[in-house]
């Protein structure tokens, strides 16, 4: 029964070319057969042809009519089809349900998938240039590894090279925050001193480091 | 010329089933038969013909095939089908009530008292 629905209207999107042939075909004819009669009562047939052309009205706006009476009113199909689809959709309620959840959860990963994207890839980082952030991987491609990290002399290197106003490594780390009633796991980024420096924002709570504590080998 | 009555609205549809109740006919032929039983008597622009088959067809009251015009012309002609000629019937009775409603309506005399 669907199935029907489904081809019916993929037959009547197709067949719309074959009603405009019959269509224009139909309203030639008229002013040929008008224009027979007129050349019998005496017209040349160009004169005979223009004066059909001109008794028969305003043919775009007759064709217009037309289609409008074969499709019948877009409102009306438009209200019709709805009916009809309610009416499949009582009918058959599993069917029902399985397309509602489907569409549902369509959209809703759709919906997730783009607040990702809008967030990571579309909106800018709220830093200021924050065009000019970079991130840097380190590869050894001839072993086949990926985002090696860096070693320290390595991070110098970058430092000194002129190519960037500030380096710093970052690392994600989880720990336990002991010393309080309560001990809390905490999350954390270890970075370089620089770090609030590179991104151009100062600190919410705290102070920043000091950059004499970013001596290699020194530990506070 | 003589005087040529403009259609009332809705009476179109009924002289195209009764104009087609006799036979077959392409729509130009549909309108020279208008013509021909109301002795000329109304104006129906030719195009305007066109929309209202289209939706006699979709009712479902005429069908349509293509064949040769009496001087072989391909042309599309349309036929009344039993859904068409009920529906004559019915507006034919209709029409006539109307027409004889109106009439006596108009023939009234003030009385006098």
């Amino acid at each position: 029964m669907i199935l029907a629905y489904f081809r019916s209207l993929a037959a009547r999107f197709f067949r719309r070319s074959q009603t405009e042939n019959d269509l224009e075909e139909e309203l030639r004819s008229h002013i040929q057969l008008r224009a027979d009669d007129l050349e019998r009562f005496g017209l040349g047939r160009a004169e005979a042809e223009r004066r059909a052309r001109i008794e028969f009205g305003g043919e775009a706006r007759f064709k217009e009519e037309c289609r409008e009476a074969i499709a019948g009113n877009f409102i009306d199909v438009l209200f019709q089809d709805l009916r009809f689809s309610l009416r499949m959709l009582r009918k058959s309620p599993g069917f029902a349900v399985v397309a509602i959840l489907t569409i549902a959860l369509g959209i809703g990963a759709t919906t997730a998938i783009f607040s990702v994207l809008d967030a990571t890839l579309l909106e800018p980082l709220p830093y200021p240039q924050s065009e000019q952030l970079v991130s840097i991987q380190d590869n050894f491609p001839g072993v086949g590894a990926q985002d090696v990290g860096l070693s320290e002399p390595e991070w110098q290197d970058f430092q000194l090279s002129g190519i960037f106003e500030y380096v710093s490594p970052t690392w994600f780390d989880e720990n336990n925050l002991t010393g309080s009633s309560q001990p809390a796991r905490v999350r954390l980024l270890i970075v370089a001193p620089n770090y609030f420096a590179l991104l151009g924002r100062a600190t919410k709570i705290g102070t920043r480091f000091r950059s004499a504590r970013s001596l290699t080998g020194v530990h506070s | 010329m003589d005087y040529q009555a403009e259609l009332l609205p809705g009476t179109l549809d009924l002289l195209i089933l009764k104009a087609v109740s006799i036979g077959p006919l392409h729509g130009y032929g549909v309108l020279l038969r208008i013509a021909q039983i109301s002795g000329r008597a109304l104006l129906i622009q030719q195009g305007a013909l066109y929309p209202a088959l289209f939706r006699l067809v979709r009712q479902g009251l005429l069908t349509t095939s293509w064949d040769k015009s009496e001087n072989n012309r391909r042309a599309k002609f349309y036929e009344l089908t039993s859904k068409g000629r009920k529906r004559l019937r019915e507006e034919t009775d209709g029409w006539n009530r109307l027409v004889a409603a109106i009439a006596s309506a108009l023939a009234a005399q003030p009385q006098e008292t």
